[in-house]
C-alpha cells in the first residue's frame, strides 16, 4: 500500500516534468514575444533587449528549461510578467479561494447526487431511467459559463436573494489573513456576521459548479446501484431479515459507490476547468480567475504555475480515489 | 414486420435481398429507438440542427452581421424573435448562422483527434515493445492534465481565433483515442484473420490499415459521439474567455461572452446563444448514450 502510494508520487514527479516540458515547448514556439509584452507598448528596442536578457529569454530552449527546473526545485517559479511579483506569492494569494470553492462544490454534488441516485435506483423502470438519462445529458450539456450567467440573472437580478459575485460584500473588510480561507479566518476572528457573508457569497458559485457533477454522479450511482441490487449477497441480506434501508445503505451502497468514485476523481479535472469560468463570471479571486487574466496578458510564468498546480491537484485527487478504493472494497489491494 | 420477411415467399435477386436487409435494419433501428426513445430525440435534435445549418439563409430573418443603429438592444419581439445586441444585430439570425460554426467545430476537432490518436494508438498497439512504452507514457502525461487547461495554453500560444481553438482542442483530445485504439488493436491483432493476412504475405502496413483498423471502428465511433458534446462545450468555453472566435463572429460561446456584461439588463443577448449550445450538446450526449448502449449490451441491461 505505502509502496503503491510512493510509486504514484514518483509518477507525479514525472508528470510535472512532462507538463513543464510540454508547456515550455509550446510557449517557446509561440508567435508572441513575452519580453516585448513585459516592456510595455512603445518600448525602445534596447530596453526590450535588456529585459530579454534579464528574463533569460535569449538562451536556447533546453538551457531555459533546465534553469526553470533548477529554480522550481527551490520553489521559485519565476516572476509574474504582469505584476512582477513572484509566481509562488501569486499562487499563495489566489489558491485558498479556489480551495474553498472547488471542494465545496464537490461535497455539495456528492451530498445531493448519491442520495438522488440511490432513490431513483429504488424505482427501476423505463420512465425513471429516461428521466435520469435526460437529467444527466442536460447537466453535462449546459455550458458552465452560461449557467453561471443565468444564475446571476435569476438569483440576483430577478429574485435578489443572493449576491452578484465576489467573495464578500463590497465594503466588508476581509478577515485577518491566517489561512486565506475566508470561512475559517472569519471564524478564527470570531466574526459571525462576516462568516455568514462569506457563506452567502460562496453558495451560488458552488451550486453552479456542482450542477453538472450532480447530474453525472447521480446517473452513475443509479445504474451502479441497480447492478449491485441484483447480486446474490443482497438477496442473502434480505433473506436473513435485515431491514430494507440497511440492505441498501450498508450492504449495497458501499459496493455501488466504486464506479461513481472513479468518475469523481476524473471529474476533478472538469471541476478545475469549470472553476475558471465560474470564477471569472462571479469575480471569485481564485486561481481560475488568475489564469483568466494571465491568458490575456500572455503572462506565461503565471500560466505555467497555475497549470502545474491544477495538474498536481488532479493527480493527487485520483490518488485519493485509489486509496479510497481499497477501503470500500478490501479485495482491492496495492 | 419481421414476420413478413420470414413467412413471405422468398424473392430472388439482389434487389430483393437488399430490400430485405434494409427492412431488417429499419426494423432493428425502430426497435432500439422504442427501447430508448431519448436516442431518437437526440438524433432528431442533431438532424434539426444540421437542417438549420444547411438552410440558414432561408431561416434567418436578417443578415446576421448587419449593424443597425436604430435597433440596438431591443427585447424579443415579433420582428426580432430573440431581440437584438448592442450593435443592433438580430440575435435570432446570428444564432441560426452560428449552428454552422458549432457543427464544423465538432467535425473538425473529432477528425484531428481521431486521426492523431488512432495513428499513434495503432502503432503502439501493433508494434508493442519500446515504441508502445514510449507512446503510452507520453499519452499518460497528456491524460494527467485537465484537457481544457492544456487547450487554453495551446490556444493562447497559437494566438486567438476559432481555427487555433479547434487545433488546440484537437491537440489535447487525441490521447483518449490513442488509448482506445491501442487496446482495440491489441485485441483484434490476435484474431485468426490477421494471422491469415500475415501468412499470405501482406505487408505490416497493409495488415494494420486494411485488416485491423477497420475492425476497431465501432468503439471509436461511439467514443466520438460521446466526446463531440464536450468538444463543442470546450471550444465555446475558449471563445467565452476570448481565445476562440473573434469579433464579429456569431459563434455561440462568443455571443454569450459578449452579452455577459448585459445579463441583468438585456438578458436575451446571452441567453439564446447559450440555449443553442445546450440543445446541440444534449442532442450529441443522447445519441452517444444510445450508441454506447447498442454497442455494449451489458451496459444497456443494467438500466432496466
Amino acid at each position: 500500500m505505502y509502496l503503491y502510494i510512493l510509486r504514484r508520487l514518483i509518477f507525479l514527479v514525472f508528470v510535472t516534468i512532462g507538463i513543464t516540458a510540454i508547456l515550455f515547448v509550446i510557449m517557446y514556439f509561440l508567435p508572441g514575444d513575452p519580453a516585448r509584452a513585459a516592456a510595455g507598448p512603445g518600448a525602445k528596442p534596447e530596453h526590450v533587449e535588456r529585459i530579454r536578457i534579464r528574463l533569460g529569454l535569449d538562451q536556447p530552449l533546453h538551457i531555459q528549461y533546465l534553469t526553470y527546473m533548477k529554480n522550481l526545485m527551490r520553489g521559485d517559479l519565476g516572476n509574474s510578467i504582469r505584476t512582477r511579483k513572484p509566481v509562488i506569492v501569486e499562487l499563495r494569494t489566489y489558491l485558498p479561494a479556489s480551495l474553498e470553492l472547488v471542494p465545496t462544490a464537490m461535497l455539495f454534488s456528492v451530498l445531493v447526487a448519491v442520495p438522488l441516485g440511490v432513490l431513483s435506483a429504488l424505482r427501476p423502470g423505463r420512465a425513471a431511467d429516461a428521466t435520469s438519462r435526460l437529467f444527466a445529458a442536460l447537466g453535462m450539456g449546459m455550458p458552465v459559463f452560461w449557467v453561471a450567467l443565468m444564475a446571476q440573472f435569476i438569483f440576483y437580478g430577478k429574485l435578489d436573494i443572493l449576491p452578484f459575485g465576489g467573495r464578500l460584500s463590497t465594503g466588508a473588510v476581509p478577515p485577518e489573513h491566517v489561512t486565506g480561507f475566508y470561512l475559517i479566518d472569519s471564524l478564527l476572528a470570531g466574526d459571525l456576521a462576516l462568516f455568514k457573508d462569506a457563506v452567502i457569497h460562496l453558495s451560488l458559485p458552488a451550486l453552479v459548479l456542482a450542477l453538472p457533477e450532480v447530474a453525472v454522479i447521480s446517473r452513475l450511482t443509479r445504474s451502479s446501484m441497480l447492478d449491485v441490487l441484483t447480486l446474490d449477497y443482497v438477496r442473502t441480506a434480505r433473506a436473513k431479515g435485515l431491514r430494507e434501508w440497511r440492505v441498501i445503505v450498508v450492504h449495497a451502497l458501499k459496493n455501488a459507490l466504486l464506479a461513481p468514485l472513479t468518475l469523481m476523481g476524473m471529474q476533478v479535472g472538469w471541476l478545475l476547468a469549470g472553476s475558471l469560468f465560474v470564477e471569472s463570471v462571479f469575480s471569485w479571486g481564485g486561481i481560475g480567475f488568475l489564469a483568466y487574466h494571465a491568458i490575456y496578458k500572455r503572462d506565461f510564468p503565471v500560466l505555467m504555475g497555475v497549470t502545474m498546480v491544477m495538474c498536481i491537484v488532479f493527480v493527487l485527487a485520483n490518488l485519493v480515489v485509489d486509496i479510497l478504493y481499497s477501503y470500500l472494497d478490501p479485495r482491492i489491494s496495492y | 414486420m419481421l414476420t413478413n420477411s420470414i413467412y413471405a415467399a422468398p424473392e430472388t435477386g439482389l434487389r430483393a435481398r437488399v430490400r430485405e436487409r434494409s427492412g431488417e435494419f429499419v426494423e432493428q433501428a425502430r426497435s432500439s429507438f422504442r427501447h430508448n426513445p431519448l436516442g431518437a430525440l437526440g438524433l432528431g435534435i442533431i438532424l434539426a440542427i444540421v437542417l438549420v445549418a444547411v438552410f440558414a439563409p432561408q431561416l434567418a430573418t436578417y443578415d446576421p452581421d448587419k449593424l443597425n443603429r436604430e435597433a440596438r438592444l431591443l427585447p424579443p419581439s415579433a420582428e426580432n424573435w430573440f431581440g437584438t445586441d448592442a450593435s443592433g444585430r438580430d440575435v435570432y439570425s446570428r444564432v441560426v448562422y452560428g449552428s454552422r460554426i458549432s457543427l464544423q467545430v465538432a467535425v473538425v476537432v473529432m477528425l484531428i483527434a481521431t486521426t492523431v490518436g488512432s495513428l499513434l494508438g495503432a502503432v503502439a498497439g501493433f508494434f508493442g515493445g519500446l515504441v508502445d512504452e514510449i507512446l503510452m507514457r507520453i499519452t499518460d502525461v497528456f491524460l494527467a492534465f485537465p484537457a481544457l487547461i492544456l487547450a487554453m495554453a495551446v490556444n493562447a500560444a497559437l494566438g486567438p481565433g476559432i481555427g487555433s481553438a479547434m487545433l488546440a482542442v484537437g491537440f489535447t483530445w487525441w490521447p483518449v483515442y490513442a488509448r482506445l485504439v491501442r487496446s482495440q488493436v491489441m485485441s483484434v491483432r490476435s484474431h485468426p484473420y490477421v494471422e491469415a493476412a500475415i501468412c499470405i504475405g501482406a505487408t505490416r502496413r497493409r495488415v494494420l490499415f486494411r485488416h485491423i483498423l477497420p475492425n476497431c471502428a465501432g468503439p471509436i465511433i461511439v467514443q466520438m459521439t460521446l466526446d463531440a458534446g464536450y468538444v463543442v462545450l470546450t471550444v465555446a468555453g475558449l471563445s467565452f474567455v476570448g481565445l476562440g472566435a473573434q469579433p464579429p463572429s456569431h459563434e455561440w460561446g462568443f455571443m454569450v461572452s459578449q452579452g455577459a456584461n448585459h445579463i441583468l439588463t438585456q438578458w436575451w443577448w446571452s441567453t439564446f446563444p447559450g440555449l443553442a449550445i445546450c440543445v446541440l450538446v444534449v442532442g450529441l450526449n443522447l445519441v452517444g448514450d444510445f450508441l454506447r448502449d447498442g454497442l455494449d449490451p451489458r451496459l444497456s441491461r443494467t438500466v432496466v
